[in-house]
C-alpha cells in the first residue's frame, strides 16, 4: 500500500481500472489485487467519510472488493469505472449505516486516537483526519475525499451524490478552506 | 497569518492521510473470493443471500425423473442414429434461454448437429454432455434436466424461452409448439409450474443479430426484449438484457405486455415467489414516505429492473403529492424515490451558475402555493417546509421567490425537506426537518454579483477584448470581472499577481489573484462566460484596516464603537459607507439573537473577525452552543445577517 492511490484525472487511469474490472470478470485474482492497490484507500476514505467510524469503513472496504469480484461481469458503466466503484461503496456504506443504527460515530476526542495503533498514520495525518471528521459536514467531507483521494471529477461527484455541479464546487472550496483553518489551528 | 497550505497541498495531505489510514486487507479479500460470479448475484446491492437463498432452495429438490431419463436415452443413442443420415444440413435453430442460453442446430430430421453454449451459465449446463447426433427431443430433455438439477430452473425462476429459427414459417411454428409442449410436460413431470414462452424468430433479421451481439445474448432473448420494450417504451434494452427470462417475463406481465400479442406465446406464469410482493412493496414505500396506505390513490405497482436488480416500481399519490419509488424486490429496500408536489407545479430549477444573460427568469413557473398542504402521515409536507423556510428567511411574499425546489431527502437518517429558492439575487438553501418543520441547516448566498462580459448582462462596463483566445473571454476580461466583483473601481491600487487559464475539472477557468493593500483576493472566473465561480478574500494585515467600500474610499479604521444594537432589520447595502461599524460585540449579539440563544453561558469557542466579502464589510462570527456550530456573516454597518450556517457540532 505504498506506491498507489494517486488516481490522477487522466483517462488512462480509467482505462487501467476498466481493464482490471474486465480481467476480474474473467476470474483473475491478480487483477483484483491491482484494483485494490489503485483504489483501496479512496474506497476506504469514501466509506469513512460516510460512516465516520474506522472499523465500519474497513469492513465496507473489504465488502466492496468482494462485491466487485462477484459482480465484475455486470460492469456496464463503460468508461466510468470510478463512478461504478464508488456507487457500490456508497450503497454498501449506507446499507451498513442502516443496518447498525447503533453504530454511533466516534466522539471527536477519539478521532486522533482512532488510528493510534496504525504506525503509518503520523502526526500530520492525524491532524488531517481529525479535521476531516471534525470540521466538515458529511457532504463536504464526501466531496473532498472523493476529489482529493479518488481523483473523481467534480462533475462525477455531482452525479454520484445527486447534487448540482455548482453546489459541489462551492462546497468543495468551502470545505478546503475549513480544513486549512482546522489544520492550522490544530498545528499551533 | 498567511495560510500555510494551498489547495493542492491540502489535497495531497488528505490523500496521504487516507493512504496511511487505509487498511491492507487484500489478503483477506483474496482468500474470501473463491467462487466467481454467480448469475443471480447483484452487483450493487450485495444480496449474496439473495442468490444463495434462491439456489439452495432449488438445489434441494432432486430432479431425478427427467434427468435420469435423459441420461439413459443419451446412452442408448450414442451408438446409433434414430433418424438415419438425412441431410446433415442445418434446417432449424432452437434457442433455449433461461439464464443459460443454449443454441441447438438441427437438421430436417430433428437430429442435433451442434449444441452451443451462448453464455457462461450455458457452459455449466452443457458440461461434458455431447448432444451431437441425438434427437432434438432427447437433447431438450437433457438440457431441461440439467437446468433443474443445477438450480437454474425451479420454483423461484420457472420461466424458459423457446425460440425457433426456420426459413419456413409453418415449419418453425410447428417445431416451436412441439418443443414448448415437451418442455411444459417435462416441468410438469417434476411437479413444477413452469412458464414457457415461445416464439419464432427471423434468421434474416440483421438488427436483432446486431443487438444480440452487442449485449452478448441470444437472438431469441433479444427478440423477446425488443417485443417487450416495443410495447412499453419506459423499458430499455440496457435494463432488460442482464435479466433472466423469468425476470423479463415478470416485468412484461406486470405491465400487461406479451399477452395476446401474437408473436410470443406463453403458457403458465412466471414465478414471483422470490419477491416480497406488491402489497409489501407498497407498504414499504408508504412507510418510507410517511403516509398511510389508506390515504393514497392512483396507485400502480409494476416490476422493473435497476442495474440488474429486480425492483417494484411503486407510484402513488397522497394529497397533492405524487410519489415514485423503486423498491428492491427481494429485500424491500428503498433504492430510489422521487416526490413531486403537484400543488406547486413546475418545480422549475435553474442553475445559477449558468449564463446570466439567459438564465434570468425564463420561466419561474411556480404558480402560487395552491393545493391542500399535501400533508400526509408524519411529515409536515412540502408546502409547510417551504413556508417554514420562507418565514425563516424573512420573505413575506412567496411571489418574490423563483427557482423553487422542494425535495424530501434523507440526511444522516433524518428525513428532511431540501428547500432551494432564489429571491432577488440571493440563493437560499434550507434543510427542514420533515417531521417537525425545524430549520436544521441553511445557507444563503448572494449570487447576484455574477459578471458576464460576453454579450448581454453588461455588469462590468469595461471587460471586453484583448487577447481573446477562441471562445474564452480573455485574461484581461477575467481580471476585470474579478475587480468588478470585488468592487474595485481603481485598478491602479491593485497589484496584479496572477491571471492564469486553468482547467478545474474540465471547466476552463481563469485563476485570478491580486492584492489591494494587505487584502489578498483569489478568484476563479469561468473562462467562457466570465462568471465568478469561486472567490476568497483575506486580509493579510492586522485585522481591521480595510480599504473602503464602494465609492468613498478611506475605510475609517476598525475602531468598533460599541452600541450593542442587534439592529437586525434594515435591508442593508445602500452605500452607507463612512459610518462606523457596529462593532464585534454587537455583531455577536446579532448572531446570538438570530440563533435564539439567550443564555450566553452555553456559548463556547467564540470567534469574531472583521472581514470583507463582495466588496462589503462584514463580521465573521463563529461560536458553538447547544451541540451546534454557528457561522455568521454580518453586515458591519447594519448588523444584518448576510449569511448563516448552522450545523450539528459533531
Amino acid at each position: 500500500m505504498l506506491f498507489l492511490t494517486t488516481l490522477s484525472d487522466s483517462s488512462g487511469e480509467s482505462d487501467k481500472l476498466e481493464n482490471c474490472i474486465e480481467r476480474i470478470a474473467k476470474g483473475e485474482k491478480s487483477a483484483l489485487g491491482q484494483l485494490y492497490e489503485l483504489t483501496g484507500s479512496a474506497v476506504y476514505g469514501f466509506a469513512l467519510s460516510i460512516l465516520k467510524n474506522r472499523h465500519d469503513a474497513e469492513d465496507v472496504q473489504q465488502d466492496v472488493y468482494l462485491q466487485i469480484w462477484k459482480g465484475a461481469d455486470r460492469y456496464t458503466a463503460k468508461g466510468r469505472p470510478r463512478a461504478w466503484i464508488f456507487e457500490i461503496t456508497k450503497n454498501l456504506a449506507l446499507m451498513r449505516m442502516r443496518e447498525q443504527k447503533r453504530t454511533v460515530p466516534a466522539e471527536p476526542e477519539d478521532w486522533q486516537e482512532m488510528w493510534a495503533d496504525v504506525p503509518a498514520v503520523d502526526h500530520e495525518d492525524r491532524i488531517m483526519l481529525k479535521a476531516l471528521l471534525g470540521s466538515l459536514t458529511d457532504e463536504e467531507r464526501q466531496i473532498v475525499v472523493l476529489h482529493a483521494v479518488s481523483g473523481m471529477k467534480h462533475r462525477e461527484i455531482a452525479v454520484l451524490l445527486k447534487l448540482n455541479l455548482s453546489t459541489v464546487l462551492s462546497k468543495y472550496n468551502r470545505a478546503l478552506k475549513k480544513l486549512r483553518e482546522a489544520a492550522k489551528g490544530e498545528a499551533q | 497569518m498567511r495560510d500555510t497550505m494551498t489547495n493542492r497541498e491540502c489535497e495531497n495531505r488528505i490523500r496521504t492521510a487516507m493512504t496511511h489510514a487505509a487498511p491492507d486487507r487484500l489478503e483477506s479479500i483474496l482468500s474470501s473470493c473463491t467462487e466467481q460470479s454467480d448469475p443471480v448475484v447483484d452487483v450493487l446491492h450485495s444480496q449474496e443471500e439473495r442468490s444463495t437463498k434462491m439456489m439452495k432452495k432449488q438445489k434441494e429438490k432432486v430432479f431425478i425423473a427427467v434427468f435420469a431419463a435423459a441420461a439413459a436415452l443419451m446412452l442408448c443413442i450414442s451408438g446409433f442414429s434414430l433418424f438415419g443420415q438425412r441431410g446433415g444440413q442445418v434446417d432449424s435453430i432452437i434457442l433455449l434461454d433461461v439464464n443459460p442460453s443454449i443454441s441447438l442446430s438441427v437438421d430436417e430430421g430433428e437430429k442435433v448437429l451442434a449444441a452451443d453454449a451462448l453464455n457462461e451459465d450455458a457452459k455449466e449446463i452443457l458440461g461434458s454432455m455431447d448432444l451431437k447426433g441425438t434427437s432434438l427431443e432427447v437433447a431438450v430433455n437433457a438440457l431441461i434436466g440439467s437446468m433443474l438439477q443445477k438450480g437454474y430452473l425451479g420454483d423461484l425462476q420457472n420461466s424458459i424461452l423457446v425460440s425457433v429459427e426456420n426459413k419456413d414459417a409453418a415449419r418453425g411454428e410447428e417445431l416451436k409448439q412441439k418443443v414448448s409442449a415437451q418442455i411444459a410436460e417435462a416441468l410438469r413431470t417434476d411437479s413444477m409450474d413452469g412458464a414457457v414462452l415461445s416464439q419464432t424468430v427471423n434468421a434474416e433479421d440483421t438488427e436483432l443479430e446486431a443487438l444480440a451481439q452487442e449485449y452478448g445474448i441470444s437472438i431469441g432473448k433479444a427478440s423477446l426484449i425488443q417485443e417487450v420494450i416495443g410495447q412499453d417504451s419506459s423499458l430499455t434494452f440496457d435494463a432488460l438484457a442482464p435479466m433472466t427470462i423469468n425476470e423479463i417475463a415478470l416485468i412484461a406481465s406486470s405491465r400487461n405486455v406479451t399477452q395476446g400479442q401474437g408473436t410470443i406465446t406463453q403458457s403458465g406464469s412466471a414465478s414471483a415467489q422470490a419477491y416480497i410482493g406488491v402489497e409489501e412493496a407498497l407498504a414499504k414505500a408508504c412507510a418510507h414516505a410517511g403516509v398511510s396506505v389508506n390515504d393514497i390513490y392512483d396507485r400502480e405497482v409494476e416490476f422493473d429492473s435497476e442495474r440488474g436488480v429486480m425492483t417494484y416500481e411503486v407510484d402513488f399519490k397522497a394529497g397533492t403529492v405524487e410519489y415514485e419509488y423503486d423498491i428492491d424486490a427481494v429485500t424491500g429496500e428503498v433504492i430510489r424515490f422521487t416526490k413531486e408536489d403537484e400543488g406547486t407545479a413546475g418545480g422549475h430549477h435553474d442553475d445559477h451558475h449558468g449564463d446570466p444573460g439567459t438564465a434570468g427568469n425564463s420561466g419561474s413557473g411556480n404558480t402560487g402555493s395552491a393545493g391542500g398542504s399535501g400533508n400526509a402521515g408524519s411529515y409536515i409536507g412540502e408546502d409547510a417546509a417551504f413556508a417554514a423556510a420562507l418565514a425563516h428567511a424573512g420573505i413575506a411574499d412567496a411571489q418574490a421567490v423563483s427557482g423553487k425546489k422542494v425535495e424530501l431527502d434523507s440526511e444522516d437518517g433524518v428525513m428532511v425537506y431540501d428547500v432551494d429558492f432564489m429571491a432577488g439575487t440571493m440563493e437560499y438553501d434550507y434543510e427542514i426537518d420533515a417531521a417537525t418543520g425545524a430549520v436544521i441547516w441553511y445557507d444563503v448566498e448572494n449570487e447576484g454579483v455574477t459578471v458576464n462580459s460576453s454579450a448581454g448582462g453588461g455588469n462590468t462596463g469595461s471587460a471586453g477584448g484583448s487577447g481573446n483566445t477562441g471562445s474564452y473571454i480573455g485574461e484581461d476580461a477575467a481580471f476585470a470581472a474579478a475587480l468588478a466583483h470585488a468592487g474595485i473601481a481603481d485598478a491602479q491600487t491593485v497589484t496584479r499577481e496572477k491571471v492564469e487559464l486553468d482547467s478545474e475539472d474540465g471547466v476552463m477557468i481563469y485563476d485570478v489573484d491580486f492584492m489591494v493593500g494587505t487584502v489578498e483576493y483569489d478568484y476563479e472566473i469561468e473562462a467562457a462566460t466570465g462568471t465568478v465561480l469561486w472567490y476568497e478574500v483575506e486580509d493579510e494585515g492586522a485585522s481591521g484596516k480595510r480599504t473602503g467600500g464602494n465609492n468613498a474610499g478611506s475605510g475609517s479604521g476598525s475602531s468598533n464603537t460599541g452600541s450593542a444594537g442587534s439592529g437586525n432589520s434594515g435591508n442593508a447595502g445602500s452605500g452607507s459607507s463612512a459610518a462606523a461599524y457596529i462593532g464585534e460585540d454587537a455583531a455577536l449579539s446579532a448572531a446570538l439573537t438570530h440563533a435564539g440563544i439567550t443564555d450566553t453561558s452555553s456559548v463556547r469557542e467564540v470567534k469574531k473577525k472583521l472581514d470583507r466579502e463582495d466588496g462589503r464589510e462584514i463580521y465573521e462570527v463563529e461560536f458553538k452552543a447547544g451541540g451546534r456550530e454557528y457561522e455568521y456573516e454580518i453586515d458591519a454597518y447594519t448588523g444584518q445577517i448576510l449569511k448563516a450556517d448552522i450545523e450539528a457540532d459533531d
